[in-house]
């Protein structure tokens, strides 16, 4: 989907605001900037999805580096803390991390962290920053170590990541401005729902954010029909799941003149 | 490249040739090994990131498709022990609603995936060891010669066989040769259907040496029967999973069985040029290697020390 023009009314008091603050050479010219295209704006997870590009070109200041980050919806999450009992690996207990993002996947043009990870911190990119105050009714220490764990789990099924130096720029018109371009890729495991897209323009240990734009994962074709039959009708799903395992499985019997086994 | 299936339970993307392969993988054992792979392939499926509670609920629709075509076959060749088999179905029943509820509080207690790798761990080792020495005596022994019993000498029962004839309504199967008490049946169904609920298998690892080693029966009635137990045991933990649970995968059944189907014509020729024994010893390797690697799995500090309680 093609965005081009996107500067209606409400986005020049805020993009003026957003560039007033990082004091760029850009103020008079804040027309300019925005998104140009993202695409797709809805993503459909059909039988054969396996995570999904999107494509996003904008324009931003020229003295700026600029952000994209995907935020997925809120969510009290429950996991469970595994710790050691009687020489065997085991569940001890329930942790809620309250209000927390499902998703939360960064890009950046420039390396932030290059100074040891402060700037990520000043700039409230890091993901200490956007699982704050998600733990009550613990020590500081313990925290911090489940907050890490929380980061690890989010990591290994790619809904946490931050990659930097992902978005190319280059300069246009006399360096006031740059065309920015990145491929940002969904894992496989997103779930469906509404997410968001924002631009975020920083420099020297400050951003704002330009503009944020929505985002709708959802479930389509097969997938869809089957998630809604299981969770809304288990019974016929089961039956019919059933069903046609019986008439695979005979079928493919007949055809490989088979005995089975067991 | 790679052609990825999305799997709206398990909420993941595989690779279909993985799901094929896997299926092929346990199909071929199948028919090499005349077992059903349940307990093969639900570790596997974890080992590839598919949640253990959807593993084990897929696997018996799986096995659902993969049973009925043998367990037709036998029914047409007269291998099947309707009385016994009923039996062993009853209890079969009420052991798996109960393991399927079973496995609905543990989830809810979070330790639904403990409990299922720690039964695996147990039923692997217990089945893995004594087929490896049973077959690896058999390999080295020399054949036994019988020694007739004096005139008037009679062999002395075993302590199972008095306590069989102990127990109480006894009843008559013809097509098995045997007279035993009906409780038998329904317990040792109810066992084995309690640990398909569990594990997501269909039982006939431990059917099988049940009905040969404690209800005594002729080995080509076992296999038909083993199967018809099986078969309905599986169809009823499938359809409760789907139920109480919203577990079963059918998308992830369905390209399992496909493999799982064509694989095993594969292994059942291979099989014929293979000693039994040799056959029961590849098959304890196998069971113990992957009894190996969960144990590892509960004793090694795991990578990450959260997880998501009761799948996802």
């Amino acid at each position: 989907m093609k965005r081009s023009g996107y500067f209606g009314l409400g986005f020049l008091p805020l993009l003026c605001m957003g560039i007033g603050v990082l004091g760029g050479e850009a103020w008079g010219q804040a027309a300019y900037l925005g998104v140009e295209i993202i695409e797709p704006t809805q993503i459909e997870v059909g039988s054969f999805f396996h995570g999904r590009d999107i494509k996003v070109r904008a324009i931003c200041p020229g003295d700026c580096q600029l952000a994209l980050r995907i935020l997925g919806p809120r969510e009290d999450l429950t996991l469970m803390r595994k710790a050691r009992v009687g020489g065997i690996w085991m569940n001890v207990e329930q942790v809620t991390f309250a209000n927390i993002p499902k998703v939360y996947l960064l890009w950046t043009s420039g390396k932030p962290s290059g100074d040891g990870g402060r700037s990520l911190k000043e700039l409230k990119f890091d993901y200490s920053s956007v699982v704050a105050d998600c733990l009550r009714g613990q020590t500081q220490e313990q925290n911090h170590f489940l907050i890490q764990e929380l980061v690890k789990l989010k990591e290994h099924d790619n809904l946490y990541n931050i990659s930097e130096g992902t978005i190319r720029t280059r300069p246009l018109e006399k360096g006031f401005f740059s065309q920015a371009e990145a491929l940002l890729h969904l894992p496989a495991k997103i779930y469906p729902g509404s997410y968001s897209l924002e631009l975020i323009a920083f420099k020297e240990g400050k951003s704002t954010l330009l503009r944020s734009y929505p985002l709708k994962v959802q479930l389509a074709g097969l997938p869809a029909a089957l998630s809604r039959l299981a969770n809304e009708n288990g019974l016929l799903y089961g039956l019919l799941a059933v069903g046609i395992a019986v008439l695979c499985g005979l079928v493919m019997g007949i055809f490989f003149s088979s005995r089975g086994g067991h | 490249m790679d052609f990825f299936v999305y799997l709206p339970i398990a909420v993941n993307s595989v690779p279909i040739l993985l799901l094929l392969g896997l299926g092929g993988l346990v199909g071929f054992l199948s028919g090499l090994f005349g077992v059903g792979g349940g307990w093969l392939l639900t570790p596997l499926l974890i080992m590839i990131g598919i949640p253990p509670t959807v593993a084990t609920a897929s696997d018996s629709a799986q096995i659902v498709g993969a049973s009925s075509s043998g367990t037709y076959a036998h029914y047409r060749m007269g291998n099947v022990d309707f009385k016994m088999g009923l039996f062993l179905l009853v209890g079969g029943l009420i052991g798996g609603s109960f393991g399927v509820h079973l496995v609905k509080v543990l989830r809810a207690l979070g330790n639904a995936d403990l409990v299922i790798n720690v039964t695996y761990v147990a039923m692997l080792g217990i089945i893995g060891v004594y087929m490896f020495m049973e077959s690896l005596g058999n390999l080295k022994k020399t054949p036994r010669v019988e020694v007739p019993l004096a005139s008037g000498q009679q062999k002395t029962p075993s302590l199972y066989a008095r306590f069989m004839l102990r127990l109480p309504w006894r009843v008559n199967f013809e097509k098995s040769g045997v007279e035993i008490s009906l409780l038998l049946p329904l317990i040792l169904g109810g066992f084995v259907g309690l640990l398909a609920a569990i594990m997501g298998v269909g039982g006939g690892f431990v059917m099988v040496p049940i009905m040969v080693y404690l209800l005594r029966m002729p080995m080509h009635v076992v296999v038909g029967t083993s199967l018809f137990q099986i078969f309905f045991t599986c169809v009823n933990v499938a359809i409760q999973q789907a139920y109480v649970n919203h577990t079963v995968d059918f998308i992830l059944a369905l390209f399992l069985l496909i493999g799982s189907s064509i694989f095993a014509q594969v292994g059942a020729r291979i099989n014929k040029r293979l000693k039994g024994d040799q056959i029961k010893i590849l098959l304890a390797v196998i069971i113990l290697v992957v009894m190996v690697r969960m144990l590892s799995g509960l004793i090694l500090p795991p990578s990450l020390l959260l997880s998501y309680s009761g799948g996802h």
